[in-house]
């Protein structure tokens, strides 16, 4: 045998064995937990245990303090974080999984990792250390923790989109405030829009009435898709929602709302907080900051449904982390998680954040004297679970789309979202297909 | 005296390399060994387990299951895949010879034998040289359609309804064609270098039979310079069938308002991470390579009509 020939085939194998390595490697790994977590609290041990946390951004303020804290009363756990851009973070999660090596704690970003069974539910710990399911918003645990009966996160703040409004224009326009339990239709949101704008040729001393573009990011799923969560086309293009639409973009048109260029020229500011905007859909993180911080009279209120009779609906978010299911440390990870929904919570008051848990943030007196905060609340205490779908944003992503067609007048309501019906539909088919073949 | 062909002959009957030459060898191929490996691991096994994934139905979250020819047929009635390619065919039909004559024209002003030619080089090739991600980022904003640049310009010349490029679905391709003429400057070197190997002596004879410009132009400088056009070609084409970055900072990760910018790599990229559906993603590069070697392939068989070789070979 000639050499090179020798050599060719020695190569060859390498490359063989390379490649066994490789796609066993590749293979997604077998989901059975590294080890079981008991029911029973277990006996702090003795070795140092390194936690991995993966986050994306975002977190800088709070979750180093939440570490040390957690560190300080468990000395024999460290917990290592890597900040991941939002953006990569659901691959690189998925790309961890595959090759069977996740990290011990993550965000759970996307449902699809529960069916899977990559996350280890958190019912026995619950019950366990006695928490209190009830104190925690019903809209989270409903809407982003909880899959086929068993739960998988819970969080240490509550995000929330609601309506902010300036008291103080609704005064000098003798309009009564928006009430903070019972919606306003989208029509008389727009009429009072209407009367709250102060046109001005100038952009800089022009106030606007409200908000508007498209709503899918605010808006009830409900409004959008069939009860199963299956159906888009039918839903999305309703007549309700097609009135919505046009009245948000009648809104911009008729200049009660700034449109993308009145924003870019002015500088992409928080309008509500330059008194510039009477009303704004916008989340309470953003929203309440920044109106203390210019010491705006503010006042909350549940955003606008799109007809008499709908029940009122607040979008909430938490840092929602779970326990991946291979980690190694499952243990230490529980405790983690508890720490962050309890004693996290207690943490979060002493950054302004509204705690996930209603008790501590009644307790620790969140809402101190400010009516705005009193108000933000009770329009927290409404959200409600709602109809789910495996990609909300990419079903939804089209109405985008159709209201930018319908303000710039290119086609009416009606064709624009029945055109984004049809995308957003295909969509959630694909959407529906991947997630029942995942077993 | 023995001749080269007797030589070869008598190696070809097996004559042994001797010892050195065979050491020789040992060593090359130890040297070539990292890359091979490299070659293996990262492109070639990769490469076939992706003809492999093509067929069946692969979340990641979960083993593949085989599906056989299913993604293939998907393919079809997919709306994403059917305007993906539109949209691909669309922007190469119309940038590819765009590029070719600017590129070209670009370097017959390179070529003129002026003061300061080098610095006008070089300011016309740094294009080509900066980050895609922010060129596409810069023309964003000078493509918005209310407060970007060129609207501004076009309004003050008169034109009251200018085109709201990437926010229009007919305008959003030619607007990203536009934004890639900024770097032919790229392409206008490669020609140069083309250009500067065409004999003189040609030009002189043609001048001494009375040829004027034109005439040199189209029948010295364009067949001497078909070896350069056609590479350019397959390039350019190639390029073509690849925009990613662009279309994603440009449009997102959806393609821009009703899909207009949904470049064929960008619906790959959304099936694969995205969608969960990396089977999907994996027959949809497939086809891409295949169509993409047809092209090439077609273009390579008609090149025996147009490209002039020198040297008479290829």
């Amino acid at each position: 045998m000639r050499t090179s020939t020798r050599l060719i085939s020695v190569i060859a194998m390498i490359a063989v064995l390379l490649s066994a390595c490789a796609s066993t490697a590749t293979a997604p790994a077998a989901t059975a937990p590294a080890a079981a977590p008991t029911s029973k609290p277990v006996e702090p041990k003795t070795e140092t245990v390194t936690l991995n946390l993966w986050i994306f951004e975002g977190e800088q303020g709070f979750l180093p303090n939440l570490i040390e804290s957690f560190q300080k009363t468990h000395p024999n756990i460290k917990i290592e974080v890597t900040e991941i851009p939002e953006a990569d973070y659901v691959t690189k999660i998925d790309t961890a999984l595959a090759a069977g090596n996740p990290p011990d704690i993550g965000f759970i970003y996307e449902m699809r990792w529960l069916k899977a069974g990559k996350f280890l539910p958190i019912d026995n710990m619950i019950a366990t250390k006695g928490i209190k399911l009830d104190e925690y918003n019903q809209g989270i645990i409903k809407n982003s923790c909880t899959l086929d009966g068993k739960l998988y996160c819970l969080g240490s703040y509550l995000g929330a989109v609601m309506l902010f409004y300036n008291k103080d224009m609704f005064d000098a326009a003798g309009l009564p405030y928006p009430s903070a339990t019972v919606p306003m239709t989208i029509d008389e949101y727009a009429a009072v829009a209407a009367q709250l704008t102060k046109p001005n040729d100038d952009l800089a001393k022009r106030v606007y009435g409200g908000s508007a573009g498209g709503s899918n990011w605010w808006n009830d799923p409900a409004n959008r898709f069939s009860p199963d969560g299956k159906k888009y086309d039918g839903y999305v293009n309703d007549e309700a929602t097609i009135h919505e639409f046009e009245v948000l973009a009648d809104m911009e048109k008729r200049g009660y709302s700034p449109s993308a260029a009145d924003s870019t020229l002015l500088g992409d500011v928080d309008l509500l907080s330059t008194k510039q905007q009477a009303m704004m859909i916008i989340d309470n993180i953003i929203a309440i900051k920044d109106c203390e911080e210019a010491k705006i009279n503010w006042g909350a209120a549940p955003v606008p449904v799109e007809k008499k009779g709908d029940q009122p609906w607040v979008s909430v978010w938490t840092d929602s982390s779970g326990v991946f299911a291979q980690s190694k440390h499952p243990q230490e990870a529980l405790e983690f998680i508890y720490y962050s929904i309890t004693d996290g919570n207690k943490l979060r008051l002493d950054y302004g954040s509204l705690p996930l848990n209603s008790r501590i943030a009644t307790e620790g007196n969140w809402a101190g004297a400010s009516e705005g905060r009193k108000e933000a609340m009770q329009v927290v205490n409404l959200a409600h679970g709602s109809v789910w779908t495996p990609n909300f944003w990419d079903a939804t992503g089209p109405e985008g789309d159709a209201y930018s067609f319908i303000v710039e007048g290119t086609k009416t309501a009606k064709e624009a979202l029945d055109e984004a019906a049809k995308l957003g539909q295909e969509q959630l088919d694909k959407g529906w297909e991947t997630w029942y073949a995942i077993q | 005296m023995i001749s080269l062909e007797k030589i070869r002959k008598n190696e070809v009957r097996g004559a042994k390399a001797g010892p050195l030459a065979q050491k020789e060898e040992r060593a090359a191929y130890l040297f070539l060994l990292p890359w091979l490996a490299g070659l293996l691991l990262f492109l070639v096994i990769p490469v076939v387990a992706s003809l492999g994934l093509s067929f069946t139905d692969w979340n990641l979250l979960t083993p593949p299951k085989w599906v056989g020819l299913t993604n293939y047929q998907d393919m079809v009635s997919d709306h994403n895949f059917r305007n993906s390619i539109g949209v691909t065919l669309k922007y190469t039909v119309l940038s590819v010879p765009l590029y070719m004559v600017a590129g070209l024209a670009l370097s017959l002003l390179l070529n003129l034998r002026l003061k300061g030619m080098n610095i006008f080089r070089t300011i016309l090739y740094l294009p080509s040289v900066l980050s895609g991600v922010a060129v596409a980022v810069l023309w964003l904003t000078l493509l918005n359609p209310d407060l970007g640049a060129v609207n501004q310009v076009l309004r003050a010349i008169g034109i009251a309804n200018p085109p709201r490029w990437l926010l229009s679905p007919d305008w959003a391709v030619p607007a990203v064609v536009l934004m890639g003429l900024w770097g032919v400057g790229g392409g206008a070197i490669i020609y140069l270098a083309g250009l500067q190997n065409i004999s003189p002596h040609l030009y002189e004879a043609a001048e001494i039979d009375g040829a004027n410009s034109i005439q040199k132009f189209f029948n010295i400088t364009i067949p001497m310079l078909t070896p350069t056009l056609f590479f350019v070609l397959i390039t350019s084409l190639i390029g073509a069938f690849q925009v990613f970055d662009t279309a994603y900072i440009l449009g997102g990760s959806r393609g821009g308002r009703s899909g207009a910018l949904l470049f064929y790599l960008l619906n790959l990229w959304n099936e694969g991470f995205r969608n969960g559906r990396f089977g999907f993603a994996s027959a949809l590069a497939w086809v891409l390579v295949v169509a993409a070697g047809v092209v090439i392939y077609i273009t390579f068989k008609t090149a025996d009509r147009w490209v002039y070789y020198e040297t008479g070979g290829e």
